[in-house]
């Protein structure tokens, strides 16, 4: 039987998922919910189509895999069907970083409070998700665990709020540190290790229209056992770092160059290196303030 | 005599005594040391050939440096990343 299509307004995209592995679809519908999902799919331009499906008859057998198509043709080698939520999320970020060059995306988690937004800009593994996350459950609110999505005419942060993706020990510690958060299954053995999704706080989804502009840039580092430290970095470092995080700067040419330099004019910027996720919490708390 | 200008569409953005350009040739955005903007601010505004840089290029401003090879080196450092270019 031909499942429906879950068309879903995640701001300021519409993204319609085919996919008859129902745990997929159960997995959305959760970390999801609060969402507008759209019954009638004709009625919205559809900004991605994505399909996960398994891959052929045999591998429905030994050891089945699913395959993610993206406006039909499969840019990805295939997964386990274990990993079919988290190839999801993946092709997501992807087909975004690839396609979307109306708006300026740098890799870098945003968040804001009273109006004024902090980037986390940073390298894969430097506790940008985690840090994100804790915040997120500490009276700030999420706009995007995975890229910062820029008006290029207004140079304001708008929100892309998405489940957060936590890896490895960061899921358990955040269970510790946010008990009433919501997380979905743990993903196991994926290219990143142990995978869970943490569902975006009510406030984040109920605002999800509301921009805002960059106030902080700051450049985070986990690093075992050091001291929660701070510090001022130059403008002109910070443009360059960011370019270098920036999906589509190149596309964007001297536009993107002038966004990012007047992004960076009206922000303060710093490096952040932490150890203890309460300290770095409260740093953030002392400097929001 | 050569003539040297900036690159056409290069872009730049002076953060207080910092000077950033961006390539479109390269795709490259470097931050300039106080030697290299001050060729490159010279170029913005009008080409000039190699000893018209040298010339306005003052000495005791930059130290005990052989300004001639500076410069030279500075040349060829903007013109290989697609900042300024010379007419032969």
């Amino acid at each position: 039987m031909k499942s429906k299509p879950i068309v879903l307004r995640i701001e300021p995209f519409v993204v319609r998922l085919d996919t008859c592995i129902a745990p997929v679809a159960e997995v959305v519908s959760s970390l999801y919910s609060g969402y507008e999902f759209i019954e009638e799919a004709s009625t919205v331009f559809v900004d991605f189509y994505i399909k996960i499906a398994p891959v052929s008859y045999l591998r429905g057998y030994y050891r089945p895999q699913v395959q993610c198509f993206i406006d039909g043709k499969a840019p990805f080698k295939p997964l386990p069907i274990s990993q079919a939520y988290p190839f999801f999320e993946w092709s997501l970020n992807w087909v975004v970083a690839s396609y979307v060059h109306h708006y300026l995306l740098v890799h870098a988690a945003v968040l804001e409070k009273n109006g004024q937004a902090l980037i986390l800009c940073g390298v894969p593994g430097a506790g940008k998700s985690t840090l994100c996350a804790a915040l997120m459950h500490s009276g700030w609110r999420l706009f995007s665990d995975e890229m910062a999505v820029i008006d290029l005419h207004t140079n304001e942060l708008m929100p892309f709020v998405r489940p957060i993706s936590l890896k490895n020990q960061a899921i358990d510690l955040m269970r510790q540190f946010a008990p009433n958060a919501v997380l979905g299954p743990s993903f196991f053995d994926t290219s990143k290790g142990t995978v869970a999704h943490m569902q975006p706080t009510q406030d984040s989804v109920l605002r999800k229209s509301i921009r805002a502009s960059a106030k902080w840039i700051v450049f985070p580092k986990y690093q075992k056992d050091a001291d929660t430290s701070l510090h001022a970095i130059p403008k002109s470092q910070t443009v360059i770092k960011l370019t270098k995080n920036a999906f589509n700067a190149n596309v964007l040419g001297g536009k993107g160059f002038k966004n990012l330099c007047a992004l960076v004019e009206g922000s303060d910027c710093y490096e952040f290196e932490y150890s203890e996720l309460q300290e770095a919490v409260n740093l953030f708390a002392d400097l929001s303030s | 005599m050569a003539l040297f200008c900036t690159f056409p569409e290069v872009f730049t953005h002076r953060f207080n005594d910092e000077l950033l350009a961006y390539s479109p040739l390269t795709g490259e955005t470097i931050v300039l040391s106080d030697f290299a903007a001050d060729i490159f601010e010279r170029l913005l505004s009008k080409q000039m050939n190699f000893p018209d840089l040298l010339s306005a290029v003052k000495p005791a401003q930059y130290g005990d440096v052989d300004i001639e090879l500076s410069l030279r080196n500075t040349l060829n450092e903007l013109g290989r990343r697609g900042f300024i270019a010379s007419s032969k």
